[in-house]
């Protein structure tokens, strides 16, 4: 059977060129994952990755739960009920889901403190940095949105606290409270438009963010962590 | 009157010389077209996701109570359910502590015309927890705002007094007709959201409402 083998691998490469001619795809492949790093990485440098990963749990996760919850003033406590004791595996995605928020958050720090610490927002990598801040508000925003959604007492109610420290931002403050709430008083209508939010608008945002974030980072490359700035082996002169 | 197009325009040219080329007129209706149609599409989208910002106060007058319910210097708590008829009245509701003053004095508050009845917001003028009354006037239990008697601010983080109702006798009926929130001394200001000042210079901080 050694012909079927060879026949396999030499229908498959044919196949990948037939693709790779067309849109390029192993040329992008290549770019952006058999790049160059520098020398002395550590752990510290692969909190980014595991954000992404948090990311995609988060967005499976959620978007299967969003196949049972339903976001209305007498519905979502008790589709969020239904999820937990009703549906298999329910409990655990939901679990998945909320746990992977905290940790979407957490990581988010330690990722954002260690790209401080190496200096990763130096020249020429401020766009990168700045791309993630913006990255870390939507994700705040995404973790204020997702809390009312649970709709029980401590749900409605930090999100009552929350709507009111975005009103007291100056200015512009009453406006974005009156937005968050969709009106001057606490009605229904918060729930799916917590809901929109939550699902659609800051997501999409969110990918498109993350998209440049990575692009940023194959572009430019990783940084020499501070103690190795100097070694002969991260001199960018010695890779090209 | 052809060659206009083809040498560059020089300084201080004619007209004819400082036409635009066909490329350079087609990039502007380009951009100029697409940027009407972005425009005409994207203002219905942003009036329906703001629309709710700039609709104003729905407040409807609600019942608060029979009047010979209200105790003389006693706060009573009520729920007031505005819009009762809808399935998100609960979402709705708010509650009022009500007190009945023997004179004038008693509410050192109280708008003119509004001294026989006590009608404050329970909703604490820090980010607007539900507060608790207390022997002393109103406590808040999540970051511990305390009031007075008449709902002025003694102690902890909240900013101004607690809101009040406008109350109006209807019969033997006490209805609640407008909400309003107050500066430190009792000076009447439109309702606006809680940790919003409404003395002082961080008052300027909020000058529109919407």
């Amino acid at each position: 059977m050694a012909g079927l083998k060879e026949d396999l691998t030499h229908h498959g490469s044919k196949a990948l060129d037939a693709v790779d001619e067309r849109g390029g795809l192993v040329g992008f492949h290549k770019w952006f994952l058999f790049r160059n790093v520098p020398k002395g990485l550590s752990w510290l440098h692969t909190l980014g990755f595991c954000l992404l990963i948090v990311f995609v749990n988060q967005a499976v996760t959620g978007s299967i739960l969003a196949m049972y919850y339903q976001p209305g003033a007498d519905t979502a406590y008790e589709s969020v009920q239904r999820i937990m004791f009703e549906f298999d595996f329910g409990w655990l995605v939901r679990g998945m889901h909320k746990w992977g928020a905290s940790a979407m958050i957490v990581l988010m720090f330690l990722h954002m403190g260690a790209s401080f610490m190496m200096g990763a927002y130096k020249y020429p990598r401020e766009l990168t940095w700045i791309s993630g801040v913006l990255i870390f508000a939507a994700t705040l925003g995404m973790g204020l949105t997702g809390y009312l959604l649970v709709w029980d007492q401590r749900a409605f109610w930090a999100s009552v606290v929350a709507i009111n420290l975005n009103g007291t931002a100056p200015f512009l403050g009453p406006y974005i409270s009156e937005f968050l709430r969709g009106g001057a008083t606490y009605t229904g209508n918060i729930l799916p438009r917590f809901y929109a939010l939550h699902m659609l608008l800051i997501p999409g945002g969110l990918i498109g963010l993350i998209v440049l974030h990575m692009y940023l980072v194959t572009r430019l490359g990783v940084t020499p962590a501070p103690w190795k700035k100097n070694d002969p082996a991260n001199d960018p002169e010695a890779w090209s | 009157m052809s060659d206009a197009t083809h040498t560059p325009p020089a300084e201080g040219g004619t007209v004819a010389e400082k036409q635009m080329t066909r490329g350079q007129f087609l990039t502007a209706a380009t951009v100029g077209v697409g940027g009407v149609m972005g425009v005409l599409l994207a203002a219905p989208v942003a009036g329906l996701a703001l629309g709710p910002v700039f609709g104003g106060d729905d407040f409807e007058p609600v019942f608060i109570g029979k009047i010979d319910e209200f105790k003389d210097g006693i706060f009573t708590k009520v729920v007031l359910m505005p819009h009762a008829d809808k399935p998100d009245a609960y979402v709705r509701r708010k509650v009022a502590f009500v007190r009945k003053n023997k004179s004038a004095d008693d509410d050192r508050l109280a708008l003119k015309g509004q001294e026989d009845f006590t009608v404050i917001s329970n909703v604490c003028m820090h980010l607007g927890c539900p507060v608790q009354a207390s022997t002393s006037g109103f406590v808040c239990p999540c970051h511990g705002g305390a009031y007075d008697e008449d709902g002025k601010r003694i102690g902890g983080p909240p900013v101004r007094p607690l809101d009040r109702y406008i109350w109006e006798k209807r019969d033997d009926e006490l209805w609640a007709t407008a909400i309003y929130s107050l500066d430190n001394h009792g000076n009447k200001k439109s309702h606006r959201d809680p940790g919003q000042h409404t003395s002082g210079p961080e008052s300027w901080l909020y000058p529109l409402q919407p």
